[in-house]
């Protein structure tokens, strides 16, 4: 019986392997290098931890199992809330805080069609404020997205409060309309915006703000019509809540400017995020070539006193999967290394193709060691003889086509192809003259410039 | 600058879309014509046109594959994708509407083993199952949905209306409208900030042709 994989899951080799594991340990490195440790948490969850979701939605998309004692488990969604119960218990007086790194795979439902397995890298940084770790982390989001060669793309900046704050200025208690109005700004959907504000009770000075704010998006100079914006409705206390993340976002901005980071760097001010735990600072990572965002990040505070400890908390993922597509897309595909060379041998001589494969491995080359017959695996049914050997040629002028340098031994003696430089179709045989002692090649490269054998 | 590509609907939408798009200086005549090109471009090419199929519409916009998407409320509610909904086109108005035999009573439309057939079995469910708090059967049609009541595969449908004919000439009748309809401008999340400049002109130059139109009705 064939199986497959379950919809929407894979199996990543070759090539798409090794950009998951380059990428992985291209940003690993830069977060390393910021003091952020790995850390590694398990796959499983106790289903209450994603509890406190209120989307309905949210909570349907996960992975659920049953544990052996009859209570429900969860496959993380996301990483921030199992990072969240691991600070809670290794936080103390004397530890206050922790700078972590993660890499790895969630799980969530999706559309038909699409994956549910998805591979983030990612930081959280808990227990520290203030702007500095806000500048680093975008800082370290940057270089992140840079060590890995994307061009093209921007982090955009938000602030939860901003949003929140102004929402509660409306007054409004009622969470099936707070919704609606949340649901139509996240859309950036004025009419439906200005629709349902004409059927509330507030004063027409908010409404306006709040019909602006999804147009509350580009480059720093959002930032001061949010602020003209504010300063039309009357100062309270609120209006200086939200007053004070423009501030937050203004100052952020401005030392981002001084590392002339800037051009990095735009607003949008009504993202309040897809997460509903960010409470401060909110930022993501947009490229040319993907029409979905490939870094989610922002400030939780408020997500650690379900764990128990009161913490302020900080962190973003890198969403791997997307920023291998977009590489793709803009051509910056990080290389793969060459493929190891292949040493084909015939089975009654497979001991002298180990050693000889290991003495080569010592001299730093990587070897694939294939006996003959699974390059004649056609001729084998035809039981032809003069045909394999035809056939066995033809692999071998692939894999050179392909760049792959190839060793063939064949009684006793070593040859070694090369695709010569003028031709596509030629190439070269230098035969080795190989002595083996003990698993160690004797004698180097021999015979050179032998004749030029055309393909097939 | 990187162009512009924008979907379609396929059909009258994309066609009262062109005459809006005339109106601030965009045009695209190769569009209707017997073409077999799949994308066409504006006069200074800084735009690209394709048709798709209006359900893929949302589809189209939420992958990058379009930066912009010209499409009925209707395929945005039935796909559920996270886009920006920027303008009202106000043309291509029509409700959706669970519609039935005339002869259907109170109580056999309250009945829970009734069956709905739709092309929009998501709006179809959102209605019944969590507005009316009613589990009806829905069936997922590709057409012809108002066959279905009079050869028995359902009893009520769930569909477009526009002027009714079609169901007066089938015998069915509007028994709830479920909400009003119009063409909307989707924007791609991620295009909405990097190509900002271009996607922003546009929408304002098409709120001025919108505003002028509207206040003429007036």
């Amino acid at each position: 019986m064939l199986l497959h994989t379950l919809e929407g899951f894979q199996d990543v080799h070759a090539e798409a392997a090794w950009h998951h594991r380059k990428i992985q340990e291209k940003i690993t490195d830069v977060f390393y290098h910021y003091g952020y440790h790995m850390v590694t948490t398990p796959l499983v969850e106790p289903y209450l931890m994603y509890h406190h979701s209120n989307h309905i939605d949210e909570k349907n998309k996960l992975f659920k199992l049953i544990d052996s004692d009859g209570s429900i488990i969860a496959l993380r969604p996301d990483f921030t809330p199992s990072i969240a119960r691991y600070a809670a218990t290794y936080l103390t007086e004397r530890r206050p805080y922790l700078k972590v790194a993660y890499a790895g795979n969630v799980y969530q439902h999706s559309r038909p069609g699409e994956f549910r397995e998805r591979a983030q890298v990612g930081v959280e940084c808990i227990g520290m404020t203030g702007k500095a770790i806000e500048i680093e982390l975008l800082l370290m989001a940057l270089r992140s997205l840079l060590s890995v060669g994307l061009k093209g793309f921007r982090l955009e900046l938000g602030h939860a409060a901003f949003f929140k704050t102004l929402i509660q200025l409306t007054g409004i208690d009622d969470c099936v309309v707070s919704s609606e109005i949340y649901e139509a700004i996240n859309h950036k959907n004025t009419l439906g915006l200005q629709l349902l504000l004409s059927r509330l009770n507030i004063s027409p000075q908010l409404k306006e703000v709040i019909v602006q704010l999804p147009t509350l998006f580009g480059d720093v100079s959002v930032l001061q019509r949010a602020e003209d914006l504010l300063d039309t409705i009357p100062d309270n206390s609120l209006v200086d809540k939200a007053k004070m993340s423009l501030t937050n976002l203004r100052e952020i901005h401005h030392l981002l400017a001084k590392d002339q980071l800037e051009h990095y760097i735009s607003f949008d001010l009504c993202s309040a995020g897809e997460s509903q735990y960010y409470s401060g600072l909110i930022f993501r990572g947009y490229a040319y070539g993907s029409g979905h965002p490939i870094l989610n990040g922002g400030r939780y505070d408020d997500l650690l006193e379900q764990f128990g400890t009161k913490k302020p908390a900080i962190g973003f993922a890198i969403l791997v999967d997307e920023l291998i597509d977009v590489l793709f897309r803009q051509d910056r595909a990080i290389s793969c290394p060459p493929q190891p060379a292949l040493l084909v041998y015939p089975l009654n001589d497979s001991l002298t193709a180990l050693y000889l494969a290991e003495g080569l491995r010592r001299q730093g080359q990587a070897i694939t060691l294939v006996d003959e017959e699974m390059l004649s695996v056609k001729a084998m049914t035809n039981n032809n003889e003069g045909r394999e050997e035809v056939i066995i040629k033809e692999v071998i002028n692939q894999r050179l086509k392909e760049k792959q340098s190839v060793y063939r031994l064949k009684a006793g003696q070593l040859a070694k192809y090369y695709l010569t430089d003028n031709s596509q179709t030629d190439y070269q045989i230098v035969e080795i003259e190989q002595m083996i002692v003990d698993g160690r090649l004797l004698s180097e490269e021999i015979k050179v410039d032998v004749p030029l054998e055309s393909e097939g | 600058m990187s162009v512009l590509k924008i979907a379609l609907a396929k059909g009258r939408l994309a066609k009262q879309a062109m005459s809006l798009f005339k109106q601030v200086g965009i045009e695209c005549p190769e569009l209707f014509s017997d073409t077999r090109k799949l994308i066409l471009y504006n006069q200074d090419k800084s735009i690209a046109f394709f048709l798709v199929k209006a359900g893929d519409v949302p589809t189209y916009v939420d992958y990058g594959a379009a930066d912009i998407g010209i499409v009925g409320k209707d395929s945005l509610l039935e796909e559920q994708r996270h886009l920006y909904e920027v303008l009202d086109l106000q043309f291509g108005k029509c409700r959706m509407v669970v519609a039935g035999p005339e002869e259907m009573t109170e109580d056999q439309f309250k009945n829970p083993s009734i069956r709905v057939g739709t092309k929009y079995p998501q709006i179809a469910k959102t209605f019944f199952h969590h507005q009316k708090n009613h589990k009806v059967e829905i069936i997922k049609l590709t057409g012809s949905v108002e066959l279905a009541p009079i050869v028995g595969l359902s009893e009520l449908i769930v569909d477009i209306v526009e002027t009714g004919t079609t169901l007066k000439e089938n015998n069915l009748v509007i028994m709830e409208t479920i909400t009003d309809l119009s063409a909307r401008m989707v924007v791609n999340r991620v295009s909405m900030k990097m190509k900002q400049q271009p996607i922003e002109k546009l929408i304002n130059d098409l709120t001025d042709v919108l505003a002028k139109s509207s206040n003429k009705k007036e």
